[in-house]
């Protein structure tokens, strides 16, 4: 400890603040007592500058070498008086101080405890200066570079006076706009100017400003380091909107077909998915709100846009409609009739009212097309490539595939083995489902783009080899020959004539061959094909049995058909399987067995077994196995194509490719049989990574474009109040008439009932990428595929203009919000009354009409146990200048029902006079309720406040046309997690809190940190103005100064000790310490060191000292307290 | 007995972090909030700068329970220092126990900067616990 | 948990409430028994007459429940519930007055601890077993019935701090209620005084009361007013037909009764002055 300590205590009264409670006499002469200690004494306000001179005399004339003074917490002055010391030539350090206001006298009743605390603690004071040591001071520059955190008035004031001076300030808003709160107003109180006009020409200026940064919609998402160099990280939210090149012009809002509640007038009115929040907005610049993907389209295999197509369509702009469909799948017409149609079941209407007709208004959509533009390619091709592709099989997904490579200007060519194109639809699909002309016009646009098919041309034995392909110089091959191949039962007689395979019945029927099946037909099995087997044998007028060996419940075919068979008289007998079949050349009887259901087998179905002894012969007159198909592939495993046992084509999931180069596959061939929009997903995959593979030559690091997170239907319900309308009916075809024909069943829907079952979609993911925006957008501004952006920033300083948000009424059930539509916020009100607002600033109700009367009820949720105890310091006044507002623009009886009148500032008092004056009926009493219940002939079909008038002591039943409700002030949303991030305090109800209210009010605990506005509590504009200045004067005074100095208390390792096991290391918060392999110890960086002191207590050899809290430090200290 | 803990008025020590648990006890101060004297305050830059020995040290010394408060996980001035804390003390107890010594003596607490009230509450719960305990048996044999 | 079941005088003549409370617990399996020789609780009038012995009447029967080693004494009327809980509360902070109590319950060789806790009959079927059991034996829900919950003024007064509802937004009914399938409708009467025993000496003044009660359930569209009390059902159903009104009101047990598929006879519905046949075609 050097040369003998000699130790001055001094004890503050701070006025009585201290005395009141401690004797400080009494401690005054204990603590003179204490070891080493020169000089005691006590004086009225050690602080102040006679106190400070009173150390500095004694340091000189006493040479003290230690200095102890109990006053306030050192947050207060632990710096003051380290600055007194230094005056007195004293190293700072050398100074301890106790704490016995913050500590002692204001926390504690009794006068003899305190006094004895007050003794303790500078006893542990002075035991633990006696062993401080000098420390070197350390500074840190300042950057001068300054965050503002929002936008509103507060924050533009800040960054303006601070840029103004020449300093660069990022201003980051959360909002697409700034301007906050007053950008809401239209008159303030109490001189009634137009805030436009203020707000306007600022907001302007801060666009403009040349040393602004403006960071609109983004946010602040961590911020490390300490006064005078935070970093931050601010997350620029997708705007799906270049700022740079949007002009602000509104063409794209104008097409935007997806319209939703305007935040900004609080629902009031509608606003588009893309959007400004309102004209004069700064930045002037669109955003579209984007949620993800509506459930219809991640419900799709192919991801088709469903809720664009049904957005467009209810637009009437059926060809923009038709191209969006192409951009994901081909044969459109085909899939508007036989999809299963994933995406309805998914869809959220389907909740209420019954899911959208999105298959049939697809269905439409290419009907329309092709009779109003033809079978013309909906865009061209991007532009021509020399590479050229076959693509084996003119099924749905070797037609997809074909399609997309067309469009990227690939030379295809499809290779396929039967007469015409279309693969399972054209041949396996009956005609009373999908008419084969549709198919043809489906087809001919993927002709048209550029695809040439060759028909009758096998690849296999009696065709081309895949070896042959590439050496007439095709780049890439796809394999998409489906799944043929029809399994067999393997049972005796199954070769008898009258036994067909489904996929061989279909195929000759829809080939025009007249089948002859007799009377009596079983159809064998429960897959789509077997009902469409059945379905078609009806049709030729066959009486017609289905036989499945398992339950309805397990069937696989797709429920409506079973359904629609079931209406045209067809019979299912469930739980029974041939075992053989009789007769001699053609069958004529079949035995069946009945069966149980067993254990689920790997399809996670329960396996059927055999009951013993339960067989049964029935006659039939021809027999239809539709018992699942397989790939008619070996020969492609001929050609060196690796493939599965089940006979699909072995690939790789992600990118499509088989065990050999160049070819992919796709469809059923690798899914086996599966649905045409399942066969066209995977077309679409292959000829993106067939493209790119002819690009790249490699796979390696190229991914499908990732899909968007779906939206969760209940926030899509919760959004605003759904209503629930019923699904437009679908009309069939009457049973009596299509079972004698291939009429198609399922009648289209008409163009209204389109638009009006399109009418029904609710927007889940808002923005529905129908892109019309996109083709509006002159600038070529728009890209839907814009991702948040990270930007990371250093500054010295930042100053928080978070502002508040209005409280919600809602809970207050008594007074009607929400459920009576005449009861508006205070901030509704602010709106209604803008000229710039909904109804253009005229005082209007719901129906029109102009009030009669308004009541203005205060403090709602201020000043309120239950909600929030604290006066919001503006309701009074916004609500005597709305009375002012109402009177002069409507004439309407005004009622102000107050607790009581708050009007402290300049001009305020005058201003409640002045609205007396013009016959406001101010009413002290709080409301107890708003209601619609009459009770007297006047009351009818109004709203009655009923309230305690407590200057009358009456009970009051005031009958109104509209209610305000001066709703409370609160800390704006997210405001806990910003404190977080900052490291700054909030008060128990939420809002900021200052260094101190008095010397310090715009200061925070964390030093470089400042408050402006209604984020440190409730306040009127002018207050707010004023504290913005403060806050940017504090920044400047920062910037000015240039360093600062920062804790000198840091680690230091005694090399002589360290193991070098680097343990504190790991722990430091800061890498702040480093290993030094050539000595074997770790070095403690200091100018990176924070003092945390973590390193210290974990250091197991002890090797390590946090200055300035060292072990004997602390531990003096603890004898101190507890001798 | 029972007269003689009605009587008993615990010794405690408390290492309060200067960013959180500090700044409430000073709030605590500024709102004039009452909690029971009997505790000494003493200050540290993070909670996880007290070192066990700290802990062990103030009980051997005769202090009757000691409280270790810092910032609410996650809020830590120094990202995760109070984790730490968390750890130490934990194992602390663990000892505390080896040595015969009840490990209610020692109460960790996360006491947010704002959150004067919960200082208050968080002393007079201490004291009343340790009250109940009795005094610390370390010091009663050493007076004996 | 032992729970015994306190009528109170107006139950007898409550139109089907206490049929529709047996026929519920039992097909509950619910053994709920009544305090043996119960006495009236004096409701609103003894108080003006003697306080003492308004403090007695309720207190006898609390310690008789506590006698009987209940730990709840359920009754199914709000003047009840209220008094009962008015007496505990005042004996808790009075322990003047308690001793005086007791003395004079000592003649009976009873003594009032103050351990008995009070429930409404509505809030003991809502606790969570039981109420689940409604919920499973469900036979018939409410579906499609608008219903105006009526709750009336001494329900929900916060009393001893035993009450588990909103003073101001109560929604223990609705809860109750809308399990049962009803749509409940927003109705801003809930808590409102029907004029209890006023009923005899101001009947204008109750009628105006009444008026905004059944005024507010038609406002809604509410079908039915379900009722908790059963001076609060006999009032507003006495007051809104002399109002000329047609509303019925039921009593919340009667709508139980009726979703768990009891027959109109056991639930006393034929007892009750306006007719229930109309939401009865509803359901």
């Amino acid at each position: 400890m050097g040369q003998e300590p000699r130790i001055g205590v001094y004890i503050c009264h701070c006025g009585i603040n201290i005395a009141y409670k401690v004797d400080v006499e009494a401690v005054r002469d204990y603590a003179s007592t204490l070891p080493y200690v020169v000089v005691a004494r006590d004086y009225k306000f050690m602080c102040s500058n006679v106190g400070q001179e009173m150390i500095i005399n004694d340091i000189r004339n006493y040479q003290l070498n230690r200095v102890v003074v109990a006053s306030c917490s050192p947050r207060m002055h632990e710096k003051t008086f380290r600055k007194a010391c230094e005056k007195g030539g004293l190293n700072p350090y050398f100074f301890q101080m106790a704490s016995i206001r913050e500590q002692v006298s204001w926390v504690h009743e009794d006068e003899v405890v305190a006094t004895e605390k007050a003794k303790e603690l500078i006893r542990a004071a002075v035991f633990r200066v006696i062993h401080h040591e000098p420390l070197e001071k350390r500074y840190v520059d300042i950057n001068p570079n300054v965050l503002v955190i929002g936008g509103g008035i507060a924050g533009m004031q800040a960054a303006l006076e601070i840029a103004d001076a020449g300093k660069l300030v990022y201003l980051v808003e959360r909002e697409p706009s700034i301007g906050g709160h007053m950008a809401k107003f239209d008159k303030t109180f109490p001189t009634l100017d137009c805030a436009a006009c203020i707000m306007t020409p600022k907001m302007v200026s801060v666009g403009q400003h040349e040393n602004i940064k403006l960071l609109t919609y983004a946010e602040v998402e961590s911020v490390e380091g300490f006064i005078g160099n935070f970093k931050v990280r601010v997350r620029k939210k997708a705007r799906f909107v270049d700022e740079n090149k949007c002009t602000g012009c509104g063409e794209c809002a104008k097409v935007c077909p997806v319209s939703l509640p305007n935040e900004f007038e609080y629902g009031m009115t509608n606003r588009k998915a893309i959007y400004r929040p309102f004209p004069q907005a700064v930045p002037n610049v669109f955003t579209i709100t984007k949620e993800g993907w509506s459930p219809c389209r991640s419900a799709c295999p192919a991801n088709l846009n469903a809720h664009g197509y049904v957005k467009l369509a209810h637009e009437g702009k059926f060809e923009d409609a038709f191209a969006l469909i192409m951009e994901s799948v081909v044969l459109p017409a085909t899939l508007g009739r036989a999809c299963p149609a994933f995406c309805e079941r998914e869809c959220t209407r389907g909740e209420v009212g019954g899911s959208i007709h999105i298959r049939l208004i697809k269905r439409f959509i290419a009907d329309w097309y092709y009779e109003n533009v033809g079978t013309k390619p909906p865009f061209r091709v991007d532009e021509l490539k020399n590479e050229k592709v076959a693509v084996v099989g003119a099924g749905p997904a070797g037609l997809s595939c074909a399609f997309y490579l067309a469009k990227e200007g690939y030379k295809v060519v499809i290779f396929e083995k039967e007469a015409e194109p279309g693969g399972m639809v054209k041949y396996a699909i009956p005609e009373y489902r999908v008419p084969k002309d549709v198919l043809a016009k489906d087809i001919e646009v993927i002709r048209n783009m550029g695809v040439e098919i060759k028909t009758n041309t096998p690849i296999g034995p009696d065709g081309l080899t895949i070896d042959e392909l590439f050496a007439q110089g095709y780049k890439a091959i796809f394999l998409a020959i489906g799944a043929w191949k029809d399994r067999r039962l393997n049972v005796p007689g199954e070769d008898l004539d009258g036994i067909y395979t489904a996929i061989d019945f279909l195929r000759r029927v829809n080939s025009g061959e007249r089948v002859k099946v007799g009377n009596k037909v079983a159809v064998i099995g429960g897959g789509n094909s077997a009902i469409d087997a059945a379905r078609v044998a009806k049709r030729l007028g066959a009486d017609v049995t289905v036989y499945y060996r398992r339950t309805r419940h397990e069937m696989p075919a797709f429920p409506e058909e079973v359904e629609a068979a079931i209406k045209e008289g067809i019979k299912f007998e469930f739980l029974t399987t041939p075992i053989g079949f009789e007769g001699n050349g053609k069958v004529e009887k079949m035995e069946l067995i009945r069966m149980q259901l067993g254990e689920p087998d790997s399809s996670g179905r329960r396996r059927p077994v055999p009951i013993e002894g339960s067989n049964f012969k029935v006659d039939v007159d021809s027999v239809i196995l539709a018992i699942g198909q397989v790939p008619d592939s070996e020969v492609f495993g001929k050609f060196g194509i690796k493939l599965n046992r089940d006979g699909t084509v072995y690939i790789n999931p992600r990118t499509l490719e088989t065990s050999r180069k160049g070819v992919f596959a796709g469809g059923d061939a690798v899914t086996g049989p599966s649905t045409i929009v399942e066969a066209i997903a995977l077309g679409r995959k292959a000829a993106y990574y067939i493209s790119e593979y002819l690009k790249k030559g490699s796979l390696d690091d190229v991914n499908f474009p990732s899909s968007l997170p779906t939206v969760d239907k209940r926030r899509v319900l919760e959004r605003r109040k759904v209503e629930v309308i019923p699904r437009v009916k679908i009309k069939e075809l009457p049973v009596e008439e299509r079972i004698s024909n291939f009429e198609e069943v399922e009648l289209p829907l008409t163009e209204e009932e389109v638009k009006k079952d399109s009418g029904r979609c609710l927007d889940c993911a808002i923005c529905c990428e129908c892109k019309q925006c996109v083709k509006a957008c002159e600038a070529k501004a728009i890209d839907h595929q814009q991702k948040d952006e990270i930007i990371e920033i250093e500054v010295g300083s930042i100053i928080v203009a978070t502002g508040f948000k209005t409280f919600d009424p809602t809970p207050l059930r008594r007074y009607g919000y929400k459920k009576y539509p005449e009861v508006y916020t205070s901030i509704e009100f602010e709106r209604l009354n803008n000229a710039s607002g909904p109804t253009e600033g005229k005082i209007v109700m719901k129906n029109g009409k102009v009030p009669e009367s308004v009541a203005i009820i205060h403090c709602v949720g201020s000043r309120d146990e239950k909600y929030h105890p604290y006066c919001s310091r503006v309701c009074c006044m916004y609500s005597m200048k709305y009375a002012h507002l109402i009177k002069e623009k409507t004439g309407a009886e005004v009622y102000e029902f107050y607790i009581d009148i708050r009007s402290p500032g300049k001009m305020y008092e005058e201003f409640y006079n002045r609205v007396q004056e013009e016959g406001v009926h101010f009413i002290r009493g709080k409301v107890a309720e708003v209601t619609d219940v009459a009770e007297r002939p006047e009351e009818e079909g109004k709203l009655i406040v009923v309230a305690e008038d407590t200057l009358t002591g009456r009970i009051l039943r005031v009958p109104v046309d509209m209610v305000i409700l001066s709703v409370a002030l609160e800390p704006a949303d997210g405001a806990e997690e910003l404190a977080r991030i900052l490291g700054i305090a909030q008060d128990k109800d939420g809002w900021f809190i200052e260094l101190h209210p008095k010397l310090a009010p715009v200061s925070t605990a964390s030093d470089g940190i400042f408050l402006a506005g209604c984020c440190q509590g409730p306040k009127d504009i002018p207050d707010t103005v004023a504290q913005a200045s403060a806050a940017a004067a504090e920044a400047l005074s920062l910037i000015m100064r240039g360093k600062v100095e920062i804790e000198s208390a840091t680690s230091y390792i005694d090399p002589e000790i360290c193991v070098g096991c680097m343990q504190c290391k790991s722990v430091c918060p800061y890498s702040a310490i480093d290993y030094d392999p050539s000595l074997g110890v770790c070095v403690v960086n200091e100018v990176l060191c924070k003092g945390c002191g973590l390193c210290a207590a974990t250091c197991p050899n002890k090797a390590i000292t946090l200055r300035h809290f060292k072990n004997e430090q602390i531990f003096s200290e603890l004898e101190g307290i507890l001798l | 007995m029972n007269e003689a803990k009605e009587k008993f008025e615990p010794k405690l020590v408390g290492f309060l972090c200067y960013w959180c648990s500090y700044t409430a006890a000073d709030l605590a101060g500024i709102s004039r909030l009452k909690y029971p004297p009997n505790i000494r305050i003493i200050r540290v830059m993070c909670s996880s700068r007290v070192d066990p020995v700290f802990i062990i040290k103030a009980l051997l010394d005769g202090a009757d329970g000691v409280l270790v408060a810092g910032c609410k996980p996650g809020d830590c001035h120094y990202q995760k220092g109070n984790y730490y804390a968390r750890r130490k003390v934990a194992l602390t107890k663990k000892i505390l126990e080896s040595l015969g010594l009840e490990p209610g003596r020692v109460m960790l607490s996360w006491i947010p900067a704002s959150e004067a009230p919960k200082f208050a509450e968080v002393v007079k719960e201490f004291t009343e616990r340790v009250r109940e305990l009795g005094p610390n048996p370390i010091k009663r044999s050493s007076f004996s | 948990m032992k729970a015994v079941f306190y009528p109170g005088c107006t139950l007898e003549t409550a139109a089907g409430y206490e049929e529709s409370i047996k026929a519920v617990n039992k097909v509950l399996g619910i053994d709920l028994p009544e305090l043996d020789d119960w006495n009236c609780c004096g409701a609103t009038a003894l108080f003006s007459v003697d306080k003492l012995l308004s403090l007695v009447f309720p207190a006898r029967n609390l310690a008789k429940a506590e006698k009987e080693e209940a730990k709840w004494i359920v009754t199914p009327c709000n003047a009840c519930y209220a008094t009962l809980r008015k007496v505990k509360a005042i004996l808790r902070e009075n322990e003047a007055l308690r001793e005086k109590v007791n003395k004079a319950l000592s003649a009976e060789g009873l003594f009032y601890r103050g351990s008995i806790s009070i429930k409404h009959l509505l809030d003991f079927y809502l606790q969570s077993e039981l109420f689940e059991g409604i919920k499973e034996r469900i036979k018939k829900p409410l579906n499609g019935l608008r219903v105006a919950t009526y709750y009336g003024c001494q329900y929900t007064r916060p009393i001893t701090g035993e009450e588990t509802d909103d003073p101001e937004v109560p929604n223990n009914l609705d809860r109750l209620l809308v399990a049962l399938g009803a749509e409940v409708v927003d109705y801003s009467m809930k808590t409102y005084c029907c004029g209890a025993a006023q009923m005899v000496s101001h009947e204008k003044g109750c009628l105006k009361l009444i008026n905004r009660i059944v005024r507010g359930a038609i406002k809604e569209g509410a079908d039915v007013i379900v009722a908790i009390c059963p001076m609060c059902q006999f009032n507003v159903e006495l007051g809104e037909s002399k109002l000329g009104y047609r509303v019925p009101v039921l009593y919340f047990t009667q709508l139980i009764g009726l979703s768990l598929g009891i027959p109109k006879k056991m639930l006393g519905l034929e007892k009750l002055m306006i007719s229930s046949n109309p939401l009865l075609s509803k359901i």
